[in-house]
């Protein structure tokens, strides 16, 4: 596993590393002192794994995640956050309390590599990635990070029903959860897999593998009804670009 | 306490009246009905009939409420407080319906040849007594239950209040939870780093809990000894951010043997790294100085940042109330403590003390 360690105390990076010496299967490929530094090895690295810290200057653990539009596997590493705690447990994201336990830090990457070997991440619309440097277009698999009020989510994209304009938000409905991400409709449009994807009028992108129900609607267009019971509503200019995209 | 007797005073009286007017009303309904159906019997016999037995009532109702407040029946369990009440009526409504037999005899003698007295009637309005008291008793007590249930609930709340109040003073006066796991932290990779320093960071650390700790206790403690604090907490915070802290202090020695409250300087440095310098990914500088002019004594901390444009300088946080109301409580009103932009970089602390308060 290609690891980055994002941490702005000089001391505490140490600490890291040296824990992490007893972990052969984790690659260091670097260390950031704050957000614009990770940013980059990042963007120069695509790392398979993040330690994070939460509390750092200027953007903090969080800002940073949301900048990121394909989220690498994050392991937060925090001193004492009671606030983050608590979006952690709702969602049993995994973190780490410093002064870092091995035995902690083990655990947390067991879990990982497990997750990482299950059958599930592998989605079946997922493309091989033909460049792993530069992956343009988000596959289903791919996670992001959503963060909204006190809670937090890694959220993969295939688990995503719908993409819906909020003012100039998007909200995104997932299992029970519709929270709202700081990007505009188009701005995800350009980059989700049109394959699995379809831009179903100006407010609402759909999942297609999350459609439950299509029937016809006023003049030419369709309403969908999604697995969640979202209902979706598509002119009839883009019911013949669905057509095209649904039948074989 | 006087709240209390008013209440209970309120309360008495509202006894009173009720009791009153509830009895006089039993008795005008209990002649009006007889009037009625005892048409051989004078208005004056049956009105003193009914008026005495509603009189006995009330002296006997109120027998049963001195003796219930005097053995405390509100606070007894349901089925204990029922059990007395059905004994107690059902001796009251026998008791007064044995003597108001004895006035149909004599002196008020409403007994005639067509309406002789029968045993079947007393059972019959022992019957009815008791119902009219077992109601007195489900008003009085039910009034009784539902005032002590929400004179428990204030009294929760209040406690609730005291006990948030107490966790709030206590939290305030702390350090900072955060700096002291990432000061553990940072110790433990300088042990491998810098064994020397790793000693001095734990000597300095326990320094400060010790002094954090005690500070809860003790009203006042001179400039002095509350700097030795701030330059180990400042050691510390170098330990953490490295280059990206830098401090001086100068203090006149004059002004070093004045008493503040504990940790007031603590905390406005605390505050100036976590609201500023933390947060600004170049670092800053910090500079404690404090000096002595004829009349009063000056904290200045002033630290590179900008006040959160939400935050009004005079502000009510509740870490400077705590401070400002401590140092009202040591050096009276005079005293002041002041949060501002100082230029658009540096954001300035002040603390004046009167020298004589």
């Amino acid at each position: 596993m290609r690891a980055l360690i994002v941490e702005d105390s000089r001391l505490a990076r140490q600490e890291l590393k040296h824990l992490l010496k007893d972990f052969p299967e984790i690659t260091l490929l670097g260390e950031a002192a704050n957000a614009e530094q990770a940013l980059a090895l990042i963007d120069e690295h695509q790392p398979d794994l993040l330690f994070l810290d939460i509390q750092m200057p200027g953007k903090d653990g969080f800002q940073l995640l949301e900048e990121l539009d394909h989220a690498p596997h994050v392991i937060f590493t925090t001193a004492y956050d009671q606030y983050a705690l608590k979006a952690f447990d709702y969602n049993a994201l995994d973190y780490l309390q410093k002064p870092i336990q091995k035995d902690r830090l083990a655990t947390a990457l067991n879990k990982l590599a497990q997750t990482l070997s299950s059958p599930a991440t592998s989605s079946p619309t997922q493309n091989p990635e033909p460049n792993p440097q530069k992956p343009v277009a988000l596959s289903a698999a791919s996670q992001v990070f959503v963060k909204d009020g006190d809670h937090c989510w890694f959220v993969k994209l295939a688990d995503i029903r719908l993409f819906e304009i909020d003012g100039s938000y998007t909200r995104i409905h997932f299992s029970d959860q519709k929270p709202m991400i700081p990007k505009t409709l188009n701005q995800l449009e350009e980059r989700l897999d049109p394959a699995a994807f379809f831009r179903a009028n100006r407010q609402q992108i759909v999942n297609l593998t999350a459609i439950a129900n299509i029937e016809p609607w006023f003049s030419g267009g369709l309403k969908l009804t999604l697995a969640g019971g979202e209902e979706v509503e598509i002119s009839r200019r883009q019911a013949s670009k669905f057509k095209e995209l649904t039948s074989l | 306490m006087s709240a209390t007797s008013s209440a209970a005073h309120r309360t008495s009286t509202l006894y009173w009246i009720l009791q009153l007017l509830g009895w006089l009303a039993y008795g005008t309904i209990g002649y009006a009905t007889n009037i009625r159906f005892n048409p051989g019997v004078t208005h004056l016999k049956v009105a003193a009939l009914a008026y005495s037995g509603s009189a006995l009532l009330f002296l006997l109702t109120h027998l049963l409420r001195r003796h219930s407040l005097r053995h405390h029946w509100v606070q007894l369990s349901f089925d204990k407080l029922i059990l007395r009440l059905a004994v107690s009526t059902f001796l009251i409504s026998t008791l007064s319906q044995l003597i108001i037999s004895a006035l149909m005899f004599w002196p008020i003698d409403v007994i005639t040849p067509e309406q002789p007295y029968s045993l079947g009637y007393l059972v019959i309005y022992i019957l009815q007594t008791q119902i009219i008291l077992l109601l007195w008793s489900l008003v009085y007590f039910s009034y009784h239950a539902i005032r002590n249930y929400k004179n428990e609930e204030i009294e929760k709340w209040r406690l609730q209040a005291a006990v948030k109040d107490a966790e709030l003073i206590a939290l305030k006066a702390q350090i900072n939870p955060h700096f002291i796991f990432n000061c553990l932290n940072n110790i433990r990779a300088l042990v491998l780093e810098d064994a020397e320093k790793a000693r001095d960071a734990i000597t300095k650390l326990s320094d400060l809990l010790r002094y954090s700790i005690q500070s809860n206790q003790a009203e006042k403690i001179t400039i002095a000894e509350e700097l030795f604090t701030v330059r180990d907490y400042l050691d510390l915070e170098t330990i953490h951010m490295e280059s990206r802290l830098q401090h001086s202090i100068t203090v006149d020695p004059v002004a070093e043997e004045f008493e503040i409250p504990p940790m007031a300087i603590q905390l406005l440095v605390e505050n100036a790294i976590k609201h500023s310098l933390a947060k600004l990914p170049t670092g800053g500088r910090i500079d404690i100085a404090i000096t002595s002019e004829p009349t009063s004594i000056r904290i200045q901390v002033l630290n590179t940042g900008q006040l959160a444009p939400a935050a009004d300088p005079t502000s009510t946080s509740i870490g400077l109330k705590n401070i400002r109301d401590r140092l009202h409580l040591l050096s009276g009103p005079t005293a002041t403590l002041t949060l501002e932009n100082h230029t658009p970089t540096q954001v300035l602390a002040q603390i004046t003390l009167p020298r004589h308060p």
